[in-house]
């Protein structure tokens, strides 16, 4: 699979209906994180599911793995909290789940992205801002989509 | 073997579809439908609370007789027979029955039969929030469709309508794109998140949105409506008159123009004159009007449901002792309207019953409580905004002894020796008497001196915040209050970002976090009214010209807080 989440910080109105939707369809854990930019817009740092992911290298329960498929998944039952996944992931997308002693992060939905459906944030955003492509048609339209949350949180252009 | 079952939302007038996957008789997760014609699949952040509301641990699931649990059928006895007792004593119209706006039309005509029918009583209101009521008459439902967001070449979009449903932005953000000439002009008195989208927002004073709405006409030369002094009106708005005339030439020019209006808290003259006006210049443009309501049956409530009374004239026939019983089936009105159906008002009352969703104030002080279903446990069909009917099924069964309010009516109706037909019911909603041209003249010459303040809206709060308030997101994204205040004004005060703000009014005062930002002008103030003690600083008075409440605050000041 290589379709991803993508977002268009342009069409965003910053109502957190991805992160509601990511919260509720994985039982109430947070795997969108989110961040205040500028007071008037909200970046989601979600996963990019690397090709190279340094989350899988830092985890030393192996709990981290990319499959076949592409997906970066974290397993729950050897996730031991420790925060090396963390603080090795060049997009801030993964953060400590408090309350539960893990680090829950975005499973891409493979429940419904198997049977071909969008992931929940990108089929719940109410803007349009937020769609489930194929990378590569991405990056042939738009250039450089998949820039890290720290570089757009640089750049994006404050909105009017 | 898990199943998807259709369901719509009722958290506002927008009525988005979406699905619930059940296995075996239990409600797994929410699922998204790209079939639901308004939304297309996309669903806000109350939406997903849907699923919370059925397996939410304060949901109300038994009768109370004085706070004590009782089962259903001793809980109906006693409620019949304080209704009989109290209609011996003080007559028929000792009796009043309050609706709120998220039941099905099916509870509405059952409510307004039993109204008629068991208790012979006219008085039936129905408790809208803010500015439906007044909007609702000024302009009625709207005759565009959802497809008309498609391709819209302009939209004039009134108040923060895409934080306050948020599902329509999809729609209307894409049609701006689809061609260089397309236009969305919006009219807020302070930079929303709507306006980032627009190519011109109009700066209103608050309340002041039917001065340009009135302009736009004036300049179009449209009959029939109150005309205004072009100049004065655009300089209330900080424009100038060719600016206006400019906007005005640009909607004739298009040949498809949509306007939408959400309700909002404040005057009902100006919310019935803004109804009025956005429809009048919907259709001055050949185009198409929509409004958009906070209560999520709002339509079918004042389609069915309509006596001539309303909640304001009900407060004020308890405080005068002429009710004397009080049956309330859906809303929580005392967090609803603070003050003015408040716990001094509802002193004077022989009896209380209220049905809820939740235990809520109401249900609390009430001497009968009566447990109601979700809108999602009981079948029905709703009236949305953009002339979109939804029927549904129930997702699940209603929880505990929960039961829909047309079972709680005819239960009701069958203590007190009547049985209910469900016959269809038609409101009646007498004109209102408003002296549109003089109410405009004073929104031109109204001047911006001291602080006034507006409400936020929040899109992952409903307008009360007496459902929202308890769920899970909405408590884990806190601070989810704040108020937002201008550069300006917080140097003015001492207030800074982040630190805690005190607003004072004549009804009290409370403290919330300040955000400093520039979309706030000088002297303005937005607080989140979906707080009960922000929403509580809003003095609501009875304005008897609209019939509705006018909810504003006096002797605002805003010191740094501890």
């Amino acid at each position: 699979m290589n379709k991803r989440n993508v977002l268009d910080y342009g069409r965003c109105i910053s109502c957190k209906s991805c992160i509601a939707a990511c919260f509720y369809a994985h039982n109430r854990q947070d795997h969108l994180e989110a961040a205040n930019v500028l007071v008037n817009t909200v970046l989601q740092m979600n996963c990019r599911h690397c090709e190279q992911p340094l989350c899988e290298a830092a985890c030393p329960q192996e709990a981290i793995k990319r499959r076949d498929d592409g997906l970066v998944i974290r397993s729950n039952m050897k996730c031991s909290a420790c925060t090396s996944c963390a603080q090795a992931c060049p997009f801030g997308a993964i953060d400590l789940e408090k309350t539960r002693h893990n680090l829950p992060k975005c499973d891409l939905c493979d429940w419904r992205t198997l049977e071909g459906k969008d992931t929940m944030c990108a089929g719940t955003c109410v803007s349009g801002a937020r769609t489930f492509e194929d990378i590569s048609d991405v990056k042939a339209q738009r250039g450089a989509p998949m820039r890290g949350a720290r570089t757009i949180a640089k750049t994006v252009r404050r909105k009017r | 073997m898990p199943e998807t079952k259709k369901a719509s939302c009722l958290f506002c007038s927008f009525q988005c579809g979406f699905g619930i996957e059940v296995d075996a008789g239990v409600p797994v997760r929410i699922d998204l439908d790209p079939e639901a014609r308004q939304n297309k699949g996309a669903l806000c952040v109350r939406g997903h609370y849907n699923l919370e509301i059925l397996e939410h641990p304060k949901r109300f699931l038994a009768a109370t007789v004085n706070r004590r649990r009782v089962p259903m059928t001793s809980a109906f006895t006693k409620a019949a027979g304080a209704i009989a007792e109290a209609r011996a004593t003080h007559g028929k119209d000792s009796v009043a029955v309050i609706v709120g706006t998220e039941l099905s039309n099916e509870d509405y005509d059952a409510a307004v039969e039993f109204a008629a029918k068991a208790l012979g009583t006219r008085n039936i209101a129905v408790a809208h929030d803010g500015g439906d009521f007044p909007l609702l008459a000024g302009g009625g439902a709207g005759d565009a469709s959802p497809e008309d967001m498609d391709g819209a070449e302009a939209v004039v979009l009134i108040g923060d309508v895409f934080w306050g449903h948020p599902c329509v932005a999809k729609r209307i953000i894409g049609s701006r794109h689809l061609a260089r000439t397309n236009r969305i002009y919006t009219v807020n008195p302070y930079r929303s998140n709507t306006d980032w989208f627009a190519d011109r927002h109009v700066v209103t004073r608050p309340g002041g949105e039917p001065l340009f709405l009135a302009a736009l006409l004036t300049a179009m030369n449209a009959q029939g409506v109150p005309r205004v002094d072009v100049e004065k009106a655009a300089a209330a708005c900080g424009m100038t008159a060719a600016e206006v005339e400019g906007i005005a030439k640009d909607l004739r020019s298009k040949k498809k123009v949509l306007v939408v209006a959400s309700s909002r808290l404040g005057d009902s003259t100006s919310a019935y004159l803004t109804g009025m006006l956005a429809a009048k210049l919907a259709h001055a443009c050949g185009g198409k009007y929509a409004p958009l309501f906070r209560g999520g049956n709002a339509i079918g409530a004042h389609a069915r449901v309509g006596s001539g009374r309303t909640v304001p004239e009900i407060a004020k026939d308890i405080e005068g002792g002429k009710i004397k019983t009080l049956l309330v089936f859906g809303p929580d009105v005392l967090q609803l309207y603070p003050g003015a159906m408040g716990t001094d008002a509802l002193e004077g009352l022989a009896f209380l019953g209220a049905s809820s969703v939740f235990e809520n104030d109401t249900t609390k002080r009430a001497d009968v409580g009566l447990p109601q279903a979700a809108w999602t446990e009981a079948p029905g069909s709703y009236s949305a905004s953009f002339g979109v009917a939804t029927s549904i099924a129930p997702v699940v069964a209603p929880q505990g002894d929960a039961a829909p309010v047309r079972g709680i009516l005819a239960a009701l109706a069958e203590e007190l020796g009547t049985a209910l037909s469900g016959a269809e019911a038609r409101g009646e909603h007498p004109a209102m008497e408003i002296d549109a041209a003089a109410a405009l003249a004073r929104m031109a010459t109204a001047a911006g001196d001291g602080v006034s303040l507006v409400e936020s809206v929040s899109p992952f709060h409903r307008w009360d915040g007496a459902i929202t308030g308890r769920m899970a997101f909405a408590q884990a994204l806190r601070p989810y209050c704040e108020i937002w205040i201008g550069e300006a004004t917080a140097k003015r005060f001492g207030i800074k970002c982040g630190e805690n703000a005190t607003v004072a009014t004549d009804n009290g005062e409370t403290t919330i976090i300040a955000t400093v930002t520039d979309r706030m002008p000088e002297g303005l103030v937005a607080i989140p009214t979906y707080v009960p003690d922000a929403r509580g600083l809003m003095v609501w008075t009875a304005n008897p010209a609209t019939r509705w409440f006018d909810v504003a605050a006096t002797g605002t000041a805003v010191r740094s807080g501890s």
